[in-house]
């Protein structure tokens, strides 16, 4: 037990190296060539990640010889700043939401995009960033469950409906996040979808705490919603439209209503300090390009960047995606400007309005 | 064996009693036990969060030096209301751990080794369900359309279906469920070691049974009691993802703070400071309550 | 002993009951959970399928995550046993200045939020690359981190054994003749083993069920179980993650009985 520490030490060592070796060993994802032969892309796995793979890495792959190595823990700012900062980039292509990027554009944690490399004609403006290119957009919009409100009957169309808890009764939910709900807030309210900012942070608080009682449960992950409805937990609160549309393709009874739903975007970025940033660049231009976001949009509804995406879609699809012309009207748009200005003073006020 | 039952306390566990100094040789010894753990500590955690600690002091946009950081955690009032709101919630749960956990603690420690080796499955199986696979199952089990309120209403024992989720009840259980082990396990290893004469030999000195339990058994398990508050009280405070997903608005824990200042604010100077200034409040409190409660000669702090 | 002792004793035992079935109803859950038909978590589940088991073990990430996972686990429990026991020993039979310290330096990585560990060890890790012993996204890497976490229970658990320990045994061990190590296998060993076996096991469970440092220091190579577990986590649950669970419960009720059956009866 007590034998010296120095022969435990290197027995550790020892048996720590043979686990390395074993343990690592088969399980890399794919045999790195040489640092100009790869590519990280780090996604959010799942289904999605499922998706991303068939229409957009694994053809990358095959145009391009370069092999894709899989990241799929969900990148977020943190992680890109923890490799930036130590000198240790690991990732060359991440998928991050917009406020992350927007934060890492603040801090100089991602490279500028050289977009001379890219193809952008097709994009919609709100994707194209100096350190970004916008690759999916998603809505956040209300939900709502087919069996207490069946196709052909009224259902709930606006956040003032949602808030009319006598007209419409039903168990509701909400997601835990200041961001979004005070913008419905202010909807159901009666300000119109185009007058939103900047936000009038009292009213909205004022309406939210009328809505507060009647909130039966406030997510915190995405699954949540989707489990909610099936479950015959809830009938309708708000959620991101892909999971739904996903489970109502499988023939799941929820639906969701775009009227004054949210679109917010999702970026391919660069860390500062990638290894392959050729090759990032590289596969940023391949998977913008039209016949890729159609076959990934068809796989799972989140709406593509590109317009001429759109047209290439599965007629009996594309009118569940958040960028069908048609949905698109009637959503409200989101400033993440003005939420990154202001996100910091929120989440305490809105801490607080919990422990209330 | 006449000694065993009159055994006085400095001869018990601690550090050798008044007439009794330990040998140099046996000093160096004792210190060299702890040098490994030392050693593990001080290269790979006091070092790395020595340098984090120092960031709560840095100015993140100029780089000089600041307490603004921890002005800010203080003055802010929702950082320290949320600490109190974890210790509070965490306080029940350690409670309620130890009432749960004790007897049965017990029970696995006084019945026949094989009973209690069969018994000990029921406490180390849960351990096996990872933890998202075992919030999924309370959610399940608790929601109004779950398991649990079928059964209460299909017994008639309620009305209408109760919240048993999303809540403060939520919390609990699910952190009760998750923590229990921790409790009853130091509790079963310090009961086995209580020799089971000295009871008989209360009561045939004419104690009741509720006698020599409180004034010889409840004594000498104190040290179990203290190893499992300590592991469930501080192993509790620093959840976030059983509250998140099992409470309401009102069940928020600080890890959650701090995890939205890590990763979606990205202010890890903010983030470091509020860490620290948990850390001090806990080993604060820690102190504190040993002195207080005098557990110092008890149990001695760890 | 009259009706009120056989009414407490049955009150007692109907406690520990409740309790044992408290801790297992989420297994009587969980397994069904595990063979649903649907891409649910669903309870009852809608229909039976294998599908997550041949998920699970048809897909080499997830099977060698579970096998990194468990060396891991393995190697933690065995230096914070060893390492943990030696300095329980220290904390409660030594007399020195600064025990408090120490004990607080003990406890200290169960207090700091593990985002704030996970992100300060990164940032330590970093440059081991460059010195030719990369700790970001290998083995020992996550054991160095993992035992940091486990320690504490160790060390709680021995020591809460060690103080309800008569000494008298161990002195009249030596005034026989044996030497302290010998005194120490032969004596106190045996005695505070469920102290050792409850940390031992506690440190196994900490490094095995670890999620928030082993996202950020495992890297595309060194991919634990709960990571696996924890990826697509933004949009779903898998439900393969039941069947993981139901396995490891399998494996270790086959364990636990047979340490119960084959355990003589002697105390």
């Amino acid at each position: 037990m007590k034998a010296g520490r120095l022969s435990r030490r290197s027995f550790v060592q020892g048996a720590a190296a043979t686990a390395a070796a074993v343990a690592a060993g088969p399980f890399v994802h794919t045999t790195a060539k040489g640092a100009s032969n790869k590519l990280v892309y780090s996604g959010w796995g799942g289904a999605y990640q499922d998706a991303v793979r068939e229409a957009i890495l694994q053809p990358f792959t095959k145009a391009t010889g370069i092999e894709v190595v899989e990241i799929k823990i969900g990148p977020t700012i943190a992680h890109v700043k923890a490799q930036v900062q130590s000198k240790n980039v690991e990732w060359d292509v991440a998928e991050l939401e917009a406020p992350d990027m927007l934060r890492g554009k603040q801090e100089g944690l991602l490279e500028k995009i050289d977009r001379s490399r890219i193809d952008t004609k097709d994009l919609v403006k709100e994707a194209i960033d100096d350190v970004g290119i916008g690759c999916i957009v998603f809505s956040t919009v209300l939900a709502y469950s087919t069996l207490a409100y069946p196709a052909g009957k009224p259902h709930p169309t606006s956040w003032a409906d949602f808030w009319d808890v006598k007209k419409w009764p039903g168990r509701r939910f909400l997601q835990d996040q200041v961001k979004l709900n005070l913008e419905f807030a202010l909807m159901a309210d009666g300000v119109p979808n185009d007058k939103l900012y900047p936000i009038d942070v009292d009213r909205a608080f004022k309406s939210l705490n009328r809505i507060k009682p009647h909130i039966a449960v406030w997510w915190k992950k995405g699954a949540q919603p989707p489990q909610l409805l099936t479950d015959k937990e809830a009938d309708l609160g708000s959620s991101w439209n892909g999971r739904i549309t996903g489970e109502k393709w499988k023939g799941a009874p929820m639906d969701v209503e775009w009227g004054q739903g949210m679109s917010q975007y999702q970026f391919y970025n660069i860390p500062k300090g990638a290894p392959n940033r050729e090759n990032a660049l590289r596969f940023i231009d391949f998977a913008i390009k039209p016949e890729r976001q159609a076959r990934s949009a068809e796989l799972i509804p989140y709406g593509p960047t590109n317009r001429k995406a759109i047209s290439l879609i599965d007629k009996k699809k594309a009118p569940d995606l958040p960028t069908y012309p048609e949905n698109l009207k009637r959503q409200a748009p989101f400033n993440e400007e003005w939420w990154l200005k202001n996100e910091d003073a929120l989440i305490k006020r809105w801490e607080a309005w919990k422990l209330a | 064996m006449e000694a065993r039952l009159t055994s006085a306390p400095t001869t018990r566990g601690g550090a050798p009693g008044a007439g009794a100094r330990p040998r140099p040789a046996a000093r160096l010894r004792l210190l060299g036990l702890l040098l490994p753990a030392l050693v593990l500590l001080a290269v790979f955690f006091v070092l790395p969060l020595g340098k984090v600690a120092l960031w709560s002091l840095v100015d993140a946009r100029d780089g000089g030096f600041t307490v603004a950081y921890y002005a800010r955690a203080v003055t802010e009032t929702i950082y320290l209301r949320v600490i109190l709101n974890t210790f509070r919630i965490s306080l029940y749960v350690t409670v309620i751990c130890l009432l749960l956990g004790y007897p049965v603690a017990y029970l696995l420690a006084t019945v026949r080794p094989r009973v209690a080796s069969l018994l000990m499955i029921f406490v180390v199986l849960p351990f096996w369900i990872s933890l998202l696979v075992r919030l999924y199952a309370w959610i399940v089990l608790l929601q109004k359309s779950g398991v649990i309120n079928a059964l209460l209403l299909r017994l008639g024992l309620a009305r209408e279906p109760l919240p048993l989720v999303y809540n403060f009840t939520g919390v609990v259980i699910g952190m009760v469920h998750v923590l229990l082990p921790f409790m009853i396990l130091p509790l079963y290893s310090v009961m086995k070691g209580i020799d089971p004469n000295l009871m008989a030999a209360a009561r045939n000195l004419g104690g009741t049974p509720v006698q020599a339990f409180r004034r010889v058994f409840l004594p000498l398990s104190y040290p179990g009691i203290g190893a499992g508050m300590l592991m469930v009280f501080m192993l509790s405070i620093g959840y976030f993802i059983t509250p998140a997903l099992l409470g309401g608005l009102k069940e928020t824990f600080i890890a959650q703070l701090i995890e939205q200042q890590v990763s979606v604010l990205i202010d890890w100077n903010f983030a470091a400071a509020l860490a620290m200034l948990l850390l001090a409040v806990t080993l604060l409190m820690y102190y504190v309550f040993n002195r207080v409660l005098g557990l110092d000669r008890i149990w001695g702090g760890v | 002993m009259g009706w009120t002792g056989s009414v407490a004793r049955w009150a007692f035992y109907a406690l520990c009951g409740a309790v044992f079935v408290f801790l297992i109803v989420p297994v009587l859950v969980v397994v069904p959970m595990s063979f649903s038909s649907s891409r649910y978590l669903q309870f009852p589940p809608p229909g039976l399928s294998l599908r997550w088991y041949a998920n699970y073990l048809g897909d080499p990430e997830w099977t060698g995550a579970t096998i990194r996972s468990l060396i891991v686990a393995a190697l933690v429990t065995g230096i914070c046993t060893v390492t943990g026991t030696a300095a329980a020993l220290g904390l409660v039979r030594g007399t020195f200045r600064g025990k408090q310290l120490v004990n607080s330096l003990i406890v200290a990585p169960m207090v700091v939020p593990v985002i704030i560990v996970a992100i300060a060890l990164y940032f330590f890790y970093a440059p081991f690359k460059t010195w030719g012993m990369p700790l970001i996204g290998t083995v020992p890497g996550l054991v160095i981190a993992h035992s940091l976490l486990a320690l504490p229970l160790v060390v709680i658990n021995v020591s809460a054994t060690l103080r309800g320990f008569d000494r008298n045994l161990e002195m009249a061990s030596q005034n026989l003749g044996a030497s302290p190590l010998t005194t120490f296998r032969r004596v106190t060993l045996p005695l505070i083993r469920p102290g050792i076996v409850s940390g031992a096991l506690f440190a196994f469970i900490t490094s095995f069920d670890e999620l928030v440092i082993a996202i950020f220091i495992s890297g595309s190579t060194a991919r634990t179980l709960p990571v696996k577990m924890w990826e697509g986590i933004r949009l779903e649950i898998d439900p393969t993650i039941a069947a993981v669970s139901s396995l490891l419960i399998a494996v270790s009720v086959a364990l636990l009985l047979a340490v119960a059956l084959l355990r003589r009866e002697q105390p």
